[in-house]
Formats: C-alpha cells, sequence, structure tokens
C-alpha cells in the first residue's frame, strides 16, 4: 500500500500511474481534489515554446507530454494552438533565439503574416511585429483531475479528502503509517511507501520526513474575463515575463500571470496594485483591455524546487521537476517526494515517480499511463424537463445531484456561480438543493463560504459592468436576501471550522 | 421644455415626479432602462441597522440625513397616498414599528411600508411554504427548514407539481401570466386544494411571489375565499412580480397625470442642457438626477478605482486600494456642486441600505432634499428643517 500525499495533479497522477501498476494506493488531501495550485492555474497546455530559451529541459518535456496527452486525455484537452507574437517594443534578438530553441526541442512553428494576424484578431495591438503558431492547447484542469480520481478509484484505489497528513510513523527507520487529521479526529493509514506530492505545502511535508527540502514558492495573480476573445492562446515572443500569456478557458479568458516570492503556501490577499500592473503589461498586448468585461481575479502558489540554492527571481527557478528518494538523504526509507513541474508535465512526473517508488517495493510493472486512454464520465446529461438553477453556466437540477460531493466540489465539477453574476442568482438556489440531499451539513455555512470566496474574486476586479453586477450582487444578498443579518449568524456553527482559511482565490 | 428634466425611471425618479404633478408643476422623466424596481419587491424599508432593528421611529437620529419626525411622518404618508392613487395596495397608516417578511430561503428580514400581496407579521407565527417544482427561486423544503430553525416556531410545506402548459423555460413572468388566466388560477386552487387538509386552518398559505402580474390582489382573494384561509406571497429574487406590478401602475399613474416619458441615454448636463446621445437636447430650469449610482448606470467605476460621473464627466472620488467593500455609499452630493442639479435615490453619497437597510427611507428623504431646492416644495411643507446635507462615501 502506498500513501500519496496531495489530490493534486502530481498526487493524482502518481496515484493513478501505481494503481495501473497494480499497486493500492490511498490519497490523502487535506480538503478536496484541486484545492491546491492545479485548481488554480492558468489553463495552458504547453507546447513547451515558452521555455525553449530560459528552460529548455522543461520545454521538452512540455512538449512530449502536449503531444501524449492530447493522444492519452482528449476530453479534458482543447486543441487550440497558440500563437507566439513579437511587438515592435520587443527585442528581435530575442525572436531569433527562440526559434532556434524551438528547432532544438523539435517544437513545430510555423511563420504568420503579421497583417493577416491583426486582421484576424482585431484586439491585438497594431504594434506586431512577427507572429508563429505553435500547437499549445488549453487544459481542463477540473475535468482532468476527476478523469484521474474516478480512475483511481476504478482501480481498487481510495481517496480521503479532508484529511491533513501531520505525522509519519516508522519502524527501524522505515515508514509503516501516515495519521491524518480530519473532521472526525484522527486516522491512521498503515503503508509500506509514503509519497508527498503536496504541490505548495510538500516543504511542510518533508519536515514531517525530517528531510526539509529548498523550495521556492511564489505566487501568480490571473485576470478572468468574459467571453472567449481569442481562439487561440496568445503568447507575447519575449522572454517569459509577467502578464504576457491571454488563455481562452471554454468561454471565459484568463489574462496571467504574476510571479512574486513568498513562503507561505497560501497567496495574500490581492493587491489593487498589482490588479493594476497586470492590467498595465496586458494592455501592451491588448489596447482595448479596459473594456473587457472583467470577472474576477484569482491567484496560484507555484510549488517551485529550487535544487541549486537560492534564485534571485523566481522566474530563473527551473520548472523542470525532481524526484527525491529520501532515503538516500536524512529521511526514512520509504518516503518520497515530487516536487516542481507544471500541469502539463504532471503524467511524466508521476510516471518517474511510480518508477522509484515500484523499484523500492520491489514490484516489477511498467508504466502504462503514455497509453492507457483517459475519458471523462459525463456527469449526467440534461432532462428536458427541468429549469436552469445556474443561468449562466446552463446547470440544472439533475446534473448537480448526480455528484456525491460537497457545494464546491459541485461548483468545480458543473461551473455554477462560476458565469457572469458569480452566483447573485444562483448560489442559494443550489444550497437549497444540495441541504435536501445532504440535511446533516450546515448549508449556512457552505453559502457563506461560496459567496466569500466569490466576493474575494470580485472586489479586486471592481470596475466596469463587474462593480454593476457586485452592486447587485449585494443587493441580493444583503436587502432581498437577508445574508447579513448577524443576529442569524450564530446559527450557523460550521462557520469558523468548515474550510481551512485559504486566502487565495480559486479558478 | 419642461421646467425640471428627471433623468432616471427607478423609485427614487417617479417618487420625485409624483411630488411634481401634484403640485402641477411641469416635468418631464427620461431613462435608457427601467430602473431597479423589478430587481426587488418594492417593499420600502425605513431604517434596520444590524444592532437594532426595532423601531425606526426611534433611529431617526442616525439616518444619513437628519429630518423630524413629522417630515418623515410627511414623506411615508405621501409615498403611501401615492401607490394608493396608483392602485398598488398598501395599507392607508404608516406602520409605527418595522415587519417582519421571509425571504424565499426562510430568513426573516424586517420591512415597513409593504403591499398587501406579501406576507408580513409582527412576531413569528407558523405559516405554510408553498414551493413550486418548476420555479427555481421557490425552494419551500429549505426555506420551511431554515423557517423554522432561526425563529423557533412551526411551519410546513408543500411543492407543487407542475401545470400542463410547464416548460423549462418558464420564469417568474411566465408564471405571472399563466396566473393571470382563469386557467392558471383554477389549477393553482385544486392543486392547493388537494393539500390543504394537511394544512392547519389558522395558518397562512404562503405562496411564491408570481400569482400574477395585473390580477394578483384578484387572485390572492379569489384563493382566500375558496379555502377558507388567508392566503399571502413571499418574494423571491428577480425578476421580481412585486416591484413590476408597483412600476407598472405608478407609471401608468403618472402617464395618466400628463408626465411624459422618454426613453434615451442623457450624456451630458450643462447649465440646464440635457443632452441625450441620440442628439437630442433641451434646457430645464432644473434637473434631477436619479440615475441608480453605480447600479443604476450613474456612476462609472474605472480601472483604476475612480468614479466617474458620465453626466458631468467628473472624477466624484477614488475607492480606496483594495476596493471598497462598501461601494453602495458612494455617490455625488445631493446638491451636485452646481446650482441647477439635485442628486437622488442611490446617485446620492453617504447611504449605504445593504447595511443600514434603509433603501426606502434613502428615496424618499434624497427626493425631500431635491425637491427642497427646486423650491416646488414651498406650498407643501418647510425645508428649513433639514440640518446635515452632503456626504460623498460613508
Ligand atoms: C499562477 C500559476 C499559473 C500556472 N499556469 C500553468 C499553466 O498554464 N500550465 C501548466 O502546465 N502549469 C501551470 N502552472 C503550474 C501548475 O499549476 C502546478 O505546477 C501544478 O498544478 C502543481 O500541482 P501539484 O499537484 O504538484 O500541487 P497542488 O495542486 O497544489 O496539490 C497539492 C495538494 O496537496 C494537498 N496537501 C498539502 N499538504 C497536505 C497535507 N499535509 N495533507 C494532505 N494534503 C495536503 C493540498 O490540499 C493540494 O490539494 C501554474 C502555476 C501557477 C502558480
Ligand atoms: C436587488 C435589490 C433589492 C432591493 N431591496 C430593497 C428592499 O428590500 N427595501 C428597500 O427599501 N429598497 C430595496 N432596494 C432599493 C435600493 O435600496 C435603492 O433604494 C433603489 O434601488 C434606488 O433606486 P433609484 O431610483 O435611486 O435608482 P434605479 O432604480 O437604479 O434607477 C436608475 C435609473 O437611472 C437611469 N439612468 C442611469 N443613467 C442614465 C443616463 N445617463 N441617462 C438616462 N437614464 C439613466 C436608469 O435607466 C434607471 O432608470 C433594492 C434594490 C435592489 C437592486
Amino acid at each position: 500500500m502506498v500513501v500519496v500525499i496531495g489530490a493534486g495533479a502530481t498526487g493524482l497522477g502518481v496515484a493513478r500511474d501505481l494503481a495501473l501498476r497494480g499497486v493500492k494506493v490511498t490519497v490523502v488531501d487535506q480538503w478536496e481534489p484541486g484545492f491546491g495550485t492545479s485548481g488554480r492555474f492558468h489553463g495552458l497546455l504547453h507546447s513547451g515554446a515558452r521555455y525553449v530559451v530560459t528552460d529548455p529541459t522543461a520545454a521538452e518535456d512540455c512538449y512530449r507530454e502536449n503531444t501524449l496527452l492530447r493522444a492519452v486525455a482528449p476530453d479534458a484537452i482543447e486543441q487550440t494552438g497558440g500563437i507566439f507574437v513579437r511587438s515592435e517594443d520587443d527585442d528581435p534578438g530575442f525572436e531569433q533565439a527562440w526559434l532556434k530553441g524551438c528547432d532544438r526541442a523539435g517544437i513545430p512553428v510555423t511563420a504568420l503574416d503579421p497583417r493577416a494576424v491583426r486582421q484576424r484578431y482585431p484586439d491585438l495591438t497594431t504594434r506586431v511585429a512577427s507572429a508563429y503558431w505553435v500547437p499549445d492547447g488549453v487544459l481542463e484542469g477540473f475535468h482532468l483531475l476527476q478523469m484521474l480520481a474516478k480512475d483511481v478509484l476504478a482501480h481498487d484505489g481510495t481517496l480521503l479528502s479532508k484529511h491533513r497528513v501531520t505525522a509519519i510513523q516508522t519502524v527501524n527507520g522505515r515508514v509503516t503509517s501516515v495519521s491524518a487529521q480530519g473532521p472526525n479526529g484522527e486516522v491512521e493509514v498503515g503503508c509500506d511507501a509514503v509519497v508527498n506530492a503536496a504541490g505548495p505545502w510538500a516543504g511542510a511535508v518533508a519536515d514531517l520526513f525530517e528531510d526539509p527540502i529548498p523550495m521556492h514558492l511564489s505566487y501568480g495573480l490571473m485576470i478572468l474575463f468574459a467571453h472567449r476573445k481569442f481562439p487561440v492562446v496568445v503568447n507575447r515572443l519575449k522572454s517569459p515575463g509577467d502578464g504576457d500569456i491571454f488563455v481562452p478557458h471554454q468561454h471565459v479568458t484568463i489574462l496571467g500571470t504574476t510571479d512574486v516570492a513568498q513562503d507561505s503556501p497560501i497567496a495574500p490577499d490581492i493587491q489593487a496594485s498589482e490588479v493594476l500592473r497586470l492590467m498595465d503589461l496586458g494592455r501592451e498586448l491588448v489596447p482595448g483591455l479596459d473594456s473587457w468585461r472583467v470577472l474576477r481575479a484569482f491567484t496560484g502558489v507555484r510549488p517551485l524546487y529550487d535544487g541549486q540554492g537560492h534564485a534571485a527571481t523566481s522566474r530563473e527557478v527551473s520548472r523542470d521537476f525532481k524526484v527525491i528518494d529520501h532515503q538516500r538523504r536524512k529521511g526514512p526509507a520509504g518516503s518520497f517526494s515530487v516536487v516542481g513541474g507544471k500541469w502539463t508535465t504532471f503524467r511524466l512526473m508521476a510516471e518517474r515517480t511510480a518508477d522509484i517508488v515500484t523499484q523500492y517495493l520491489g514490484i516489477s510493472a511498467p508504466c502504462v499511463t503514455a497509453q492507457v486512454p483517459l475519458t471523462l464520465h459525463p456527469v449526467t446529461s440534461f432532462s428536458a424537463s427541468e429549469p436552469y438553477l445556474c443561468e449562466c453556466e446552463k446547470v440544472s437540477a439533475s446534473q448537480l445531484t448526480a455528484i456525491d460531493g460537497s457545494l464546491s466540489e459541485w461548483r468545480t465539477a458543473t461551473w455554477f456561480a462560476m458565469g457572469p453574476c458569480q452566483g447573485t442568482f444562483c448560489a442559494h438556489r443550489v444550497t437549497a438543493l444540495h441541504h435536501a440531499l445532504f440535511p446533516s451539513e450546515d448549508s449556512g455555512a457552505a453559502l457563506q463560504d461560496l459567496r466569500a470566496e466569490r466576493t474575494k474574486g470580485m472586489l479586486p476586479v471592481l470596475w466596469g459592468a463587474n462593480a454593476r453586477e457586485y452592486a447587485l450582487q449585494q443587493a441580493v444578498r444583503f436587502q432581498t436576501l437577508a445574508e447579513g443579518d448577524p443576529q442569524w449568524a450564530g446559527n450557523s456553527p460550521g462557520l469558523k471550522n468548515s474550510s481551512p482559511s485559504s486566502e487565495g482565490v480559486t479558478l | 421644455m419642461s421646467a425640471i428634466t428627471i433623468i432616471g425611471q427607478g423609485p427614487a425618479a417617479l417618487l420625485a415626479a409624483s411630488f411634481i404633478q401634484e403640485v402641477q408643476q411641469d416635468c418631464v422623466i427620461v431613462a435608457d432602462s427601467e430602473g431597479s424596481l423589478p430587481l426587488w419587491s418594492g417593499s420600502f424599508d425605513f431604517h434596520a441597522p444590524s444592532d437594532d432593528i426595532s423601531n425606526p421611529w426611534s433611529l431617526l437620529d442616525r439616518q444619513p440625513l437628519m429630518l423630524p419626525a413629522e417630515t418623515w411622518a410627511f414623506l411615508w404618508e405621501s409615498l403611501v397616498g401615492f401607490e394608493r392613487a396608483a392602485g398598488i395596495p398598501v395599507a392607508a397608516d404608516i406602520p409605527s414599528h418595522n415587519w417582519w417578511t421571509i425571504t424565499c430561503t426562510g430568513k426573516s428580514k424586517s420591512v415597513f411600508v409593504v403591499p398587501q400581496w406579501q406576507y408580513v407579521q409582527k412576531t413569528f407565527l407558523p405559516v405554510w411554504f408553498i414551493g413550486f417544482q418548476g420555479l427555481a427561486d421557490s425552494m419551500a423544503d429549505f426555506q420551511c427548514h431554515t423557517y423554522q430553525q432561526q425563529t423557533g416556531v412551526d411551519a410546513g410545506f408543500h411543492v407543487l407539481p407542475n401545470p400542463t402548459p410547464w416548460t423549462p423555460s418558464w420564469g417568474p413572468i411566465r408564471w405571472a401570466s399563466y396566473m393571470d388566466t382563469d386557467e392558471g388560477l383554477s389549477w393553482l386552487l385544486s392543486e392547493i386544494q388537494k393539500v390543504a387538509p394537511e394544512i392547519p386552518k389558522t395558518w397562512p398559505i404562503l405562496l411564491p411571489q408570481v400569482i400574477g402580474r395585473r390580477r394578483a390582489e384578484h387572485n390572492l382573494q379569489a384563493l382566500t375565499t375558496a379555502l377558507g384561509q388567508m392566503v399571502f406571497e413571499y418574494p423571491l429574487v428577480t425578476p421580481s412580480l412585486g416591484g413590476m406590478r408597483i412600476r407598472d401602475r405608478w407609471v401608468w399613474y403618472l402617464k395618466k397625470q400628463g408626465v411624459p416619458f422618454l426613453t434615451g441615454r442623457a450624456i451630458s448636463v450643462e447649465k440646464g442642457w440635457v443632452t441625450l446621445a441620440d442628439g437630442r437636447q433641451w434646457h430645464s430650469d432644473h434637473v434631477i438626477v436619479a440615475t441608480g449610482g453605480i447600479l443604476g448606470g450613474g456612476l462609472e467605476v474605472m480601472v483604476d478605482g475612480r468614479l466617474r460621473d458620465p453626466l458631468r464627466d467628473t472624477v466624484v472620488g477614488r475607492m480606496p486600494p483594495g476596493r471598497a467593500i462598501d461601494l453602495y455609499s458612494w455617490g455625488q452630493p445631493a446638491d451636485y456642486g452646481t446650482p441647477e442639479m439635485t442628486a437622488c435615490g442611490s446617485q446620492c453619497g453617504g447611504w449605504d441600505p445593504n447595511q443600514d437597510g434603509n433603501g426606502g427611507a434613502m428615496i424618499l428623504a434624497t427626493v425631500w432634499q431635491s425637491l427642497c431646492r427646486t423650491g416646488i416644495f414651498s406650498n407643501l411643507g418647510s425645508c428649513n428643517s433639514e440640518r446635515s446635507v452632503t456626504h460623498v462615501g460613508k
């Protein structure tokens, strides 16, 4: 039995890889799949082109995995393609280095006519000097997490949500079990090996192995706009920096990102000044950005591994990943960590990790995740005999009730409350439905959590139509639905201990 | 053109026009959309700050604009009078205290002047909730659970199945138009009659607020008579039939009094000259700006947090870093800083009805403030009693 700590892309990837090799696994997460960075990222299935100059290893990994994932998990990937555009203000020297790098990494690049590009994408700056097509794609993170989790369960694996690993037990220097703290107290899970896939928390988990690892954490801000403003991923052709990518994600567009070093695995509250800076950068590619209908802002924390010691900025830390066998350092036998990497490379990270873990366990079974397809089991089809509860994202009651999960799992699986109204007109409806199915859960607290989460995302980008929407949301909540009435607040005992406090904002 | 132009047709504009036509002055209303009434039930709140919801008459000194009790009484009586003249069923006497109404989520909310179709109570009493299966905002099971849990009083509920013509596209307005037909009413009556034996006779029956757009009172009366039991509505979210009925009747009433309603977007007001986006332009002695603040479209928030008034192309203020949570309280000073213009309703700064539960009072007091400046109250009452005036932000 192997315990995997963390139900992000990496942890679920490792668990699935092991499960497909016949190893019994339990994935433990302090909250739910996608609570960490894997639920708060930019949504780009990298072609690798972004990293060809600064980080060639990561670039090659990305390209290989990009091609592989498009074949094995097509349900979670939109093959949009991407463009790199160099503005007249950007260094033409970089363009040459970049072309060479793409060539070296084997990434196919097609030169485009800058005038045609400007005509085709009128939102772009008129200062496009050159443009190239690359095989970037869009990755539906929550779908892929669900697909991975379902497959783990289908292969005899277990998922233990809302349990935080707090201790690792050893006998004679070998890992024997982990203890996790959950809503009903502590549980102990016996195991032969532990994999730390705790993303930004990996440092804290390594401390439980008594073998610290140098993590380089930084958070990134993203701004989400209504409408699919571009049909392709738009990258700026310059040395990777802030605010240089627009990703079309379903029917919205995400601008990102920034890179601010920090110590905590949880991003701080979003600063207005940083939002303005990201808007300034975005405007360099899209001059009319202020008129786009903004929806919200969110952050994620990069779990980068700083093997070489201290890099000056995290843009300099490799996007490459590392699998650590702690026994070879100061930790107990059977303890492993997998750190760094990208969403795009999660499968490869999982493969390398599982190779080492199976070797330790003395099992010889090859990795099959490059061949075995993953499918999305459609939640349920919409029945024509019921109204939508969430009109923005067209979510009906039967779609929701088919999911056995918390209110936030309902949200990430269906995207209810994620559209232009950010839950103004549906949050109370969905809460009521959830209450009917799970009467013992504190629905008042769950609604408050949902509102707070939406508010956090809307507040930093309170301009234009979004400010009006927010004003309407406030009026509905407080004047129509009496949600602010503190005399009732005492009736929501669950409020304080419901979700782990996260200052970051989820997608 | 008219002596007074009112920009906007939300509740503040309609109230201002009602006062103006009452003294036989001319005014014209121009607006680019329907205003906020279809977004809420139209129950005008006086004051219910979270720390003291008992009696709004005892809290007059905590309102952003200090008016003596007689002026408040005059304003509420006027509102009630206009509503009744327009055919909106509100009680003739102004209340001496707040009432409780029940939200569609089962919470109790304090309200003040409320049309008689909406359920209100003085203390918490047992009630019977009815929901409609195919109406997303009627969630009677949850409503009943919350009501019982929060008040400790007994309550029951039923969810009625959908009528034959129902389709998933039915929203509140379509439901209401069904209830405006004889078929709709008889469907409703027969469905309630099926479950009526389970409902204690003395408990009021509460229905979602879609029991007709034109015939609501008639329907509720018919149900009350047929069932031998009181029947009322509880308000939903949006679109709100309560607010739409009030808006329909109030606008019709003003039109009958000869108030012209123009459709258009004002782009500037300069020395009494009102200019619309389509090129129309006219002069008025006075312009009442009832453009609804951020929500109504009277103020724009810019990317850097500045609040711009598009009519004057001026910046009213700048939201503090981190962005204002109380953006509701931002707005223009009542006097607009220029002699021929005044602001009223949500366009005025200093009021925060989300926190203070004084949305109705805000409309009354700011319309009063505006009209005092036009001089039209000289034959109605004294304007000298107002004490504090200008606010920008809270
Ligand atoms: C702003 C930003 C944008 C990005 N954009 C992209 C992109 O466009 N494309 C791309 O390929 N990559 C992108 N990335 C990188 C990518 O998102 C991450 O590398 C990846 O999601 C990391 O996944 P993970 O599973 O390692 O970590 P996480 O997703 O953080 O998972 C770790 C999990 O461990 C759990 N956990 C932690 N401690 C414990 C404990 N003690 N007990 C139990 N559970 C625990 C957490 O709850 C969490 O769910 C982006 C990253 C950032 C920050
Ligand atoms: C969801 C919701 C619930 C509410 N609940 C309650 C409650 O329970 N109790 C209570 O007392 N009050 C309630 N209110 C009322 C609220 O507190 C305010 O008092 C009210 O909305 C203010 O109305 P107003 O007339 O100032 O503005 P609005 O009703 O917003 O009207 C603004 C008008 O200005 C027009 N306009 C704007 N700019 C221009 C332009 N440039 N040219 C032409 N026209 C323009 C618009 O078209 C619109 O007609 C609620 C409001 C909402 C939205």
